[in-house]
């Protein structure tokens, strides 16, 4: 059994490293000298983030990215929230009908949503907007939303509200002083997931942009293509720092929340 | 409980009360977010179905296109090998990395779940960006290959890479499901099991496989279901002559504008993920009726 | 108002509270879909008196404590609380705004709050300033004996003492009625035996009016003023704890409330060829019993068992007051303090004695006995098939 237990780490081990290696070995990458993508590098210069930060498409569809999130968070987590708390409040086919419906972008394959997006897109005129890019990742981020979200309400005790109404809380009071900070946790998690689904959306994106409206991953999707410089190393190890940073502190503020629990 | 407990807590089962409460219209709270979906997930995808059998002109002429080219057929059989390949190499690497998960500490766990959770939220195009490098022929790969006197292994742009790299970036998604679910399983049944004569395989195989299996089916069909519609990775990964179904789409509209046969491509590979969904949906029915009574 | 400090307090909040709510329900019922929950259930709750609810599961007790909590709509009839209505079929005064208390079975004690902060929600409810805040809750930890603990988690607590915040937290701001829902059931033996008597406590220094749900007869007996026994949605009977196990009017009440001998038989009031002035007779193992009260046809003659007395076979005591029965002994549960005799009887029916120690009868297992009891410490009830006679 002893062998059995080691081998079984040794295992996780091997399988942990290759889970993680794609994105460690970006972070190297970024610092190299060279104008190529040999790794391990032979030399370090930060001439690539430079670039990154001076070349205006590149620094232009960071911002974009960066826009696009912070809007798609916002309104996923507040759509996908109040989806969530409808949702316990529904019973039979109307739940199925409703859960399908807000599960369905997870389903749906990305290829097929991408161009039906780009045909509406196109006869809307919303091809390269930035409201575009809002509501076609609100609506991938929202299953992404509503699931942890669920997940909390389903496990949250409902005698606490009958508590709460007992104690002479209305409805309101309940909600604000029992009920959403219990929940918070899962909207939290929702909020992460919204802005890392939206930053990350790279197919649909594809579609719907323009040369002068791009998120990140489109531009490094086209420079993978075409250039064969680190600057997407350095894009890439922007990212991977900017979205490490986000769930640290979502992880730090609800391990503090959480405590109680 | 943090953020990442979130991901990998199955939610447990609510006790219901046996009372009406004074409940407000929930149609309310689920407006906004229908009303969404319906225009700008429902719409697109009807639209795309729309011109499947519309453009470029009225009929069903894409799907008899579709089906009658040996290259298509053979595009489409490619895709479900692949996927099919994809999901059963994630799977035998991520039941025993789930089953450590429960296994483990808390600490252990915690990076055990870090590990996971950490291709998740790296960018796909970071990934596959990365997969490129590490595949190339003097990619890391081949380097460390050469160091142990193997042979250069040509990776990049072949359907060994496009899985090896598919591979990796799907594996949170059979990971999860399946941990909720293992680390619900009782281990007092396998306890008693092994109490009333059976010995360890046994034991496993009769009590505590079928009791993942729950997690087992939700994961893979996740993973296989994902790895159907693939894009990014594909494309990047592989070679244009070995395309999968999704590159395929992707080429009649965005270069040839050809609404009409993505279209019809789309309505396949749609209708092939919801059949997949109703099977398994099917085949969990029976087993899957748990409901706690307060 | 009398000057601050927890004493102080109590005891002005007593010489309120000893006014409880007086509750009515008028014919209430209560239907769903696919069954009826009570069945028009009426009832007096006076000021000031501990009732408990008591009867199995599904009886309707849990859903007439949610009536009067206004958790539950009912179907038809009223609920009135010190004389005004305030729960019908078309509505009613929703829960936060009736003077109650409620204390449920797993505590529902706000997980992320502190002990204190738990019991100072509903005083924030109701605006109550911060200082007199402290001062409530200090003096409800103290009431029920967890003074200190205010800095607390739920979670850190035992179960017994979640159970002593939920009900600190719900007599903090002097309810005029406290409801309780089964609320020792999630806790073991001892514990519940050692609450029983602080909830009775607690209800003796407060002066609020008690209902109190259980399906546990001894529970009810030892906390109650009076008892309301409910059946299939409906109340069998009303009355002390005394009244209950003396004078049962139901088999079912008689079954349910206490141990008990029951004898079924045809049974024929006097004046109809029965014996003597008043009364009735029963037959049973070929015996003419005499029983109190009239009654004609399938009758239940109900005995307590420590009304029952065994002798050897001739050695019965004898007179008009007297009934005996034939029956063989077996077995003999010996429990300290008295010891249960388990009878079979000529017909097969069983038979249960109990005997105080120190006046044991010399008998053994397989022993052929006489039983006897005084005609005036039975019962005879109209019998319900319904009511199972195995002997617990």
């Amino acid at each position: 059994m002893r062998l059995g237990r080691a081998a079984l780490w040794v295992f996780c081990g091997l399988v942990g490293c290759w889970l993680v290696a794609p994105a460690l070995i970006v972070l190297p990458l970024s610092l190299t000298n060279q104008a190529s993508l040999v790794f391990p590098p032979r030399g370090w210069s930060v001439r690539w983030y430079a670039n990154f930060f001076t070349d205006s498409t590149w620094i232009g569809a960071f911002w974009t990215s960066v826009q696009v999130a912070l809007l798609v968070t916002v309104v996923a987590t507040a759509v996908g929230t109040a989806a969530a708390v409808g949702l316990t409040r529904t019973r039979g086919r109307a739940l199925l009908v409703a859960n399908g419906l807000i599960l369905s972008p997870m389903i749906v394959p990305g290829i097929v949503f991408a161009i039906g997006s780009y045909a509406t897109f196109l006869s809307l005129h919303l091809v390269g907007t930035l409201g575009g890019f809002v509501m076609a990742h609100t609506v991938l981020a929202l299953p992404f939303v509503v699931l942890p979200v669920a997940a909390r309400l389903r496990g949250f005790d409902r005698r606490l509200e009958l508590a709460s109404a007992s104690l002479g809380a209305g409805r309101w009071a309940t909600f604000q002083q029992v009920t959403l900070p219990l929940v918070a946790p899962g909207v939290l998690a929702g909020a992460l997931f919204a802005f890392v689904t939206s930053f990350d959306e790279v197919v649909v994106s594809l579609f719907i942009q323009s040369p002068y409206l791009q998120t990140l991953p489109v531009k490094m999707y086209s420079s993978v293509s075409r250039d064969t410089d680190p600057t997407i190393a350095a894009a890439a190890s922007m990212i991977i720092v900017l979205t490490t940073a986000l769930v640290l502190v979502a992880t730090y503020l609800t391990a503090r929340r959480s405590r109680a629990r | 409980m943090t953020v990442l407990d979130e991901l990998t807590d199955g939610g447990r089962g609510s006790r219901s009360a046996a009372m009406d409460r004074g409940r407000s219209r929930p149609v309310w709270l689920l407006l906004p977010a229908l009303v969404l979906l319906l225009a700008f997930f429902v719409y697109p995808v009807l639209t795309m179905a729309w011109r499947s059998v519309t453009d470029p002109v009225p009929g069903i002429g894409n799907f008899t296109w579709f089906f009658t080219e040996p290259a298509n057929l053979r595009v489409l059989a490619r895709t479900f090998t692949t996927s099919l390949w994809v999901t059963v190499i994630a799977l035998v690497l991520s039941y025993p990395y789930a089953y450590a998960m429960t296994a483990a500490g808390p600490r252990g766990r915690a990076v055990l779940t870090l590990l996971v959770l950490v291709p998740f939220w790296t960018s796909l195009m970071v990934r596959t960006f990365a997969w490129q490098v590490l595949l190339q022929d003097t990619g890391v790969i081949n380097k460390t290959l050469r160091l142990v006197g193997l042979g250069p292994l040509h990776l990049i742009r072949t359907e060994t890479g496009v899985i090896i790299g598919m591979t990796q970036v799907l594996m949170p998604f059979l990971v999860l499901p399946l941990y909720a679910v293992l680390s619900g399983i009782d281990l007092r049944l396998v306890r008693a099991a092994r109490s009333l004569g059976a010995r360890p395989v046994v034991a496993f195989t009769r009590v505590y496989l079928p009791l993942s299996m729950p997690g087992v089916a939700a994961g893979t069909l996740m993973v296989f279901i994902l790895s159907l519609g693939f894009y990014i990775t594909p494309a990047l990964l592989g070679s244009p002559t070995d395309a999968l179904i999704s590159q395929q789409i992707f080429t009649q509209v965005s270069g040839l504008l050809r609404w009409g046969r993505g279209g019809a491509m789309g309505v396949v590979l749609l209708i092939a993920t919801l059949v997949l969904i109703g099977l398994v949906a099917l085949a969990q029915r029976g087993p899957a009726r748990r409901r706690s009574s307060s | 108002m009398p000057a601050s400090g927890a004493a102080a307090d109590l005891a002005g909040a007593r010489a309120l509270a000893r006014t409880g709510g007086e509750i009515t329900l008028e014919h209430l019922t209560k239907r769903y879909a696919d069954a009826t929950a009570i069945d028009d259930v009426s009832l007096d709750i006076r000021p000031g008196e501990f009732m408990t609810l008591l009867g199995p599961s599904g009886s309707g007790k849990t859903t007439t404590l949610n009536a009067i909590a206004g958790f539950v709509t009912p179907t038809s009839g009223r609920l009135l609380m010190d004389g005004t209505e305030v729960g019908s079929a078309v509505g009613g005064v929703p829960p936060h705004r009736r003077d109650i208390g409620m204390v449920f079975q797993h505590y529902a004690l706000f997980p992320h709050m502190t002990v204190e902060q738990n019991i100072a929600f509903p005083l924030r409810q109701r605006k109550v300033a911060r200082d007199r805040r402290a001062e409530l809750v200090t003096a409800a930890l103290d009431t029920v004996r967890l003074s200190g603990f205010g800095r607390r988690y739920p979670h850190e607590l035992s179960g017994g003492q979640q159970q002593r915040v939920a009900v600190a937290r719900s007599i903090v701001y002097r309810p005029r009625v406290l409801l309780m829902d089964e609320p020792l059931g999630a806790l073991d033996k001892k514990l519940r035996d050692w609450l029983q008597l602080e909830i009775k406590r607690i209800h003796a220094e407060l002066g609020t009016t008690f209902v109190y749900v259980t399906h546990d007869q001894d529970e009810a007996l030892v906390l109650s003023d009076r008892v309301a026994v409910f059946n299939g949605g409906r109340i069998e009977q009303v009355g002390t704890p005394d009244e209950l196990y003396e004078r049962p009017s139901t088999l079912f009440v008689a079954r349910f409330v206490g141990d008990s001998t029951v004898l079924r038989g045809p049974a024929t009031a006097a004046g109809s060829g029965g014996s003597g002035p008043g009364g009735s007779t029963l037959g049973k193992c070929g015996r003419t019993l005499r029983a109190p009260g009239a009654l004609s046809g399938a009758g239940a003659l109900v005995v307590r068992p420590e009304r029952l007395s065994v002798h050897a076979r001739g050695a019965e005591p004898d007179g008009a007051d007297w009934n005996t029965l034939p029956a063989v002994v077996e077995r003999a549960i010996y429990l300290g303090s008295s010891r249960k005799l388990e009878l079979r009887l000529p017909d097969g029916e069983p038979a249960l004695v109990r005997e105080l120690a120190g006046r044991l009868a010399d008998v053994r297992p397989g022993d052929q006995v006489t039983l006897a009891w005084r005609v005036a410490d039975s019962v005879l009830l109209p019998d319900d098939p319904d009511v199972e006679a195995a002997v617990t």
